[in-house]
C-alpha cells in the first residue's frame, strides 16, 4: 500500500520503468562493456544487495507488480566468491554451511519467475565453490539469449555441444592467464578438451577473456560479426581473422609485454565486412600490424603500450605512411606521444593521410605543442572532412589560447582574425565545418585554465553551434 | 509562442522550439496548427510546469529522441545521470514524483528516464524496510505472507 498521495498517483508502468532502472544498478557493473573481465575477483556483490526479492518484499502492490512482470526476472547476475563458504568464514558467522546451495535455490526461484522470457545470464564463480551451479544454465539453454560465464574451465564440459537456439551474445573466460585484483598475472587451470559451442544458430557476438587460442573453443565462426579477444598472440592475428569471414567489428587485446617480442604478420588480412577494429596493448615494435589490417576500415582504435623507453627511432616508425586507408577511414582514435619535433612532423604526416576522417581522437601522455595544433588543424586542405576532434593530453602548459581560438575559427570557416606564425592573410579552410571539439589537459601550475582568456570568443563559437568542451584536469574546471 | 494553461489556472507563454520536447504538445501543435487558444494541462500544476520548462529550456536545440523508441531504451542503461540532470533532480521527493508524472503526461521521454533513474538510485542498496521508510510505504503483508517472503529470501540473509 502506497500511503503517500503522490506515490499512489504513480502508474504501474512508471514503477515498472523505475524497477528496471533499479535492476540495472545491480547489473551495470557486471555487464558494463568496459569492465576488465580478466580481473578474477571483483569487489562488488551488487546483486546480493540489490535485487527483485528486495522489491517484492516492500508491499503487496510492489510484490504483485514484480511477480506479474516476468521480464523483470529475465536478467540474472551471480557473482560468488568461495570466501562465503570458506571454513573460517563459516566459523566466524556461526557455521552456516553451503551458502552457495541456498543461493542456487534462490536463483532457481528467480529464473522460474522469468517464465518463458529470453534470459540474460551472467555467472562469475570462484573455482573452489561447491556445488556447481551449471544446471541453472543447462536447464534453460533453450531460453538463454546472452550468456556471460567466468567459471572454472573444467566445468565447461557441462555446456559442450549443448543447443542454445536463442543465444546471440556469448562472453566466456577460457583458460590461461588470469589477472589478479592487484594486476599481477598467474596461470589458471586449462580446459581438458575444446569447448564446442557450435550449436548456436543465432550467435553473432563473442567476447573471450583469458589467453585466446582458436583451438580451445569451437564456435559457429562464420556467423560471428562482433568479437573481442584478449591475450591474442600477434602472429595469430591473420589466422583468427581467417576464421571470421563475416566479421564486422573486432577488438583484439595483445595483452601487454608478450607482444613486444613477437613478429607480426606482413600480409594484408582479407575480412571483407570488417568496419571497426580496435587493437589494444600494441607494442611500438609491433608497428607492422598497421600494414596488415584491411583497407576498407571505417573505424580504427589503436592503443599502443607505453612500456619503458623504446628509443625515438622505434617510436617514429609507427608514423610511417599507411596510404591505403585514406579513402575509407571515418574514425580514428590513437594514443601516441611523439617526443621530438621530427616525431611530431611524422605524426602529422601519418594523420594527414586519412582524408576521409570525420572523427579524430588523440590521447597521449606528453605535452601538447602549439605547432602540433597548427599543423594538424590549420593547414588548408588537411583532414578536410573532420567534424569532431577530441584531444586528451596529459600536459598542456604550452597551449596558447590564441592558437586554439584561431584553429577553431579556421575549422568553423570563421574569419580567424589572426594567422599564427605568418603575416599573410589566412587561407580559407573550405572543408567540413568542425561541429565538436573537446580538449582535456592539465594546465601549468601558475597559469590560467586553457581557454580562460578567450572565453567570450569561445562562447560566440558555442552560440554559433560548436559543441565545445575544454576540461582542465588540474583545476577540474570546464571552459566555457 | 505557445500558451499553456496549468491546472491551477496559470498561463505560460513558451517558445515553440522549447516546449516541442514534449511529444504530447508537439503532436497537438501539428494536429491543431497555429492557434491563440491556450493548451490546457489539467494534470500539471504551475510550480511543476516551471521545473519542466527549465528542463526543456536547458536542452533547447538538442536533437529530440526518436518517437518510436521504447522508453526503457532511452539513454543508456548504465544509470549514469548527467551532472546538470542530477542538480536539476535535487528536489524534494514530492516534487521529484510530480516531475516524473508530468514528464509522463507530457511525453518527455528523456526527462521521464532521468526521473526513473533518480528514484532507482535512491533505492539502491536499501533493504525492503529501508525502502518502505524512504517512501513512507506501509507494510501491508499478512504474517503468513511475511513468513513466505522470509523463506524466499533466506539465501540472501545468510551473508
Amino acid at each position: 500500500m502506497l500511503s503517500s498521495s503522490c506515490l499512489s498517483d504513480v502508474p504501474e508502468e512508471i514503477w515498472l520503468q523505475i524497477f528496471k532502472a533499479y535492476l540495472d544498478t545491480a547489473h551495470a557493473a557486471a555487464l558494463a562493456p568496459d569492465l576488465d573481465r580478466r580481473t578474477i575477483m571483483p569487489h562488488h556483490h551488487a546483486f546480493l544487495h540489490s535485487n527483485l526479492f528486495v522489491l517484492s518484499a516492500v508491499c503487496k502492490d510492489w510484490r504483485s507488480l514484480c511477480l506479474n512482470n516476468s521480464i523483470l526476472w529475465s536478467t540474472l547476475y551471480l557473482c560468488f566468491w568461495t570466501y562465503y563458504d570458506d571454513r573460517r568464514t563459516l566459523k566466524r558467522r556461526g557455521g552456516k554451511p553451503q551458502l552457495l546451495k541456498k543461493v542456487i535455490n534462490g536463483m532457481e526461484l528467480w529464473l522460474s519467475r522469468a517464465k518463458k522470457q529470453p534470459l540474460f545470464i551472467s555467472f562469475n564463480i570462484h573455482p573452489s565453490t561447491h556445488p556447481r551451479p551449471c544446471t541453472l544454465i543447462t536447464g534453460r539453454a533453450q531460453q538463454i539469449q546472452t550468456l556471460d560465464i567466468r567459471l572454472p574451465p573444467n566445468w565447461y564440459n557441462a555446456f559442450d555441444k549443448l543447443d542454445f537456439p536463442l543465444l546471440t551474445t556469448l562472453k566466456v573466460q577460457v583458460s590461461g592467464v588470469k589477472v589478479n585484483w592487484n594486476g599481477t598475472r598467474s596461470r589458471w587451470a586449462t580446459m581438458t578438451a575444446p569447448l564446442d559451442l557450435s550449436q548456436c544458430p543465432r550467435l553473432s557476438s563473442v567476447e573471450v577473456t583469458g589467453t585466446f587460442s582458436h583451438n580451445q573453443i569451437v564456435l559457429p565462426w562464420h556467423q560471428i560479426v562482433k568479437i573481442q579477444l584478449s591475450e591474442v598472440v600477434p602472429r595469430d592475428l591473420v589466422e583468427v581473422l581467417k576464421l571470421l569471414p563475416n566479421i564486422e567489428e573486432c577488438l583484439m587485446d595483445f595483452g601487454g609485454s608478450d607482444c613486444m617480442g613477437h613478429d607480426f604478420p606482413t600480409g594484408r588480412v582479407r575480412a571483407r565486412n570488417l568496419k571497426s577494429l580496435t587493437l589494444k596493448n600494441v607494442g611500438y615494435k609491433a608497428v607492422s600490424i598497421l600494414r596488415t589490417i584491411p583497407l576498407h576500415l571505417c573505424s580504427l582504435r589503436v592503443r599502443v603500450l607505453h612500456m619503458g623507453f623504446d628509443g625515438y627511432e622505434a617510436r617514429d616508425k609507427i608514423f610511417d605512411p599507411i596510404l591505403p586507408f585514406s579513402d575509407t577511414l571515418l574514425s580514428l582514435s590513437i594514443n601516441l606521444c611523439p617526443s621530438t619535433s621530427r616525431g611530431r612532423a611524422k605524426y602529422i604526416d601519418f594523420l594527414s593521410q586519412f582524408r576521409s576522417l570525420v572523427t579524430l581522437e588523440l590521447l597521449t601522455e606528453k605535452m601538447l605543442y602549439k605547432d602540433f595544433i597548427e599543423a594538424l588543424l590549420m593547414v588548408p586542405g588537411r583532414l578536410p572532412n573532420l567534424r569532431s576532434v577530441t584531444i586528451n593530453w596529459q600536459f598542456a602548459s604550452n597551449v596558447y589560447d590564441d592558437v586554439l581560438l584561431a584553429a577553431l575559427r579556421f575549422r568553423r570557416n570563421v574569419d580567424a582574425g589572426l594567422n599564427v606564425g605568418s603575416e599573410e592573410p589566412p587561407a580559407p579552410h573550405a572543408g567540413a565545418v568542425l561541429e565538436r571539439f573537446e580538449l582535456q589537459c592539465w594546465s601549468a601550475e601558475s597559469s590560467e585554465s586553457p581557454g580562460a582568456s578567450i572565453k567570450p570568443e569561445l562562447m560566440q563559437l558555442v552560440m554559433d553551434g560548436l559543441k565545445l568542451k575544454i576540461f582542465d584536469r588540474r583545476t577540474g574546471l570546464y571552459t566555457p | 509562442m505557445v500558451l499553456l494553461l496549468t491546472s491551477d489556472n496559470e498561463m505560460f507563454s513558451v517558445a515553440e522550439d522549447v516546449i516541442k520536447r514534449s511529444a504530447y504538445i508537439k503532436n497537438m501543435l501539428e494536429d491543431v496548427g497555429e492557434s491563440d487558444l491556450p493548451i490546457p494541462l489539467p494534470n500539471v500544476e504551475s510550480n511543476v510546469l516551471v521545473k519542466i520548462l527549465e528542463y526543456c529550456e536547458h536542452y533547447r536545440g538538442e536533437p529530440l529522441p526518436a518517437s518510436d523508441v521504447d522508453p526503457a531504451e532511452i539513454g543508456d542503461r548504465s544509470l549514469d545521470i548527467a551532472d546538470w540532470d542530477q542538480k536539476y533532480m535535487a528536489v524534494d521527493q514530492e516534487m521529484l514524483f510530480e516531475i516524473i508524472l508530468a514528464a509522463n503526461y507530457l511525453d518527455i521521454k528523456s526527462l521521464l528516464d532521468v526521473g526513473c533513474k533518480t528514484v532507482a538510485k535512491m533505492m539502491k542498496g536499501k533493504s525492503s524496510e529501508e525502502i518502505r521508510t524512504l517512501f513512507n510505504i506501509a507494510n501491508d503483508f499478512t504474517p503468513e505472507e511475511e513468513a513466505q517472503i522470509r523463506k524466499e529470501n533466506a539465501w540472501a540473509e545468510c551473508r
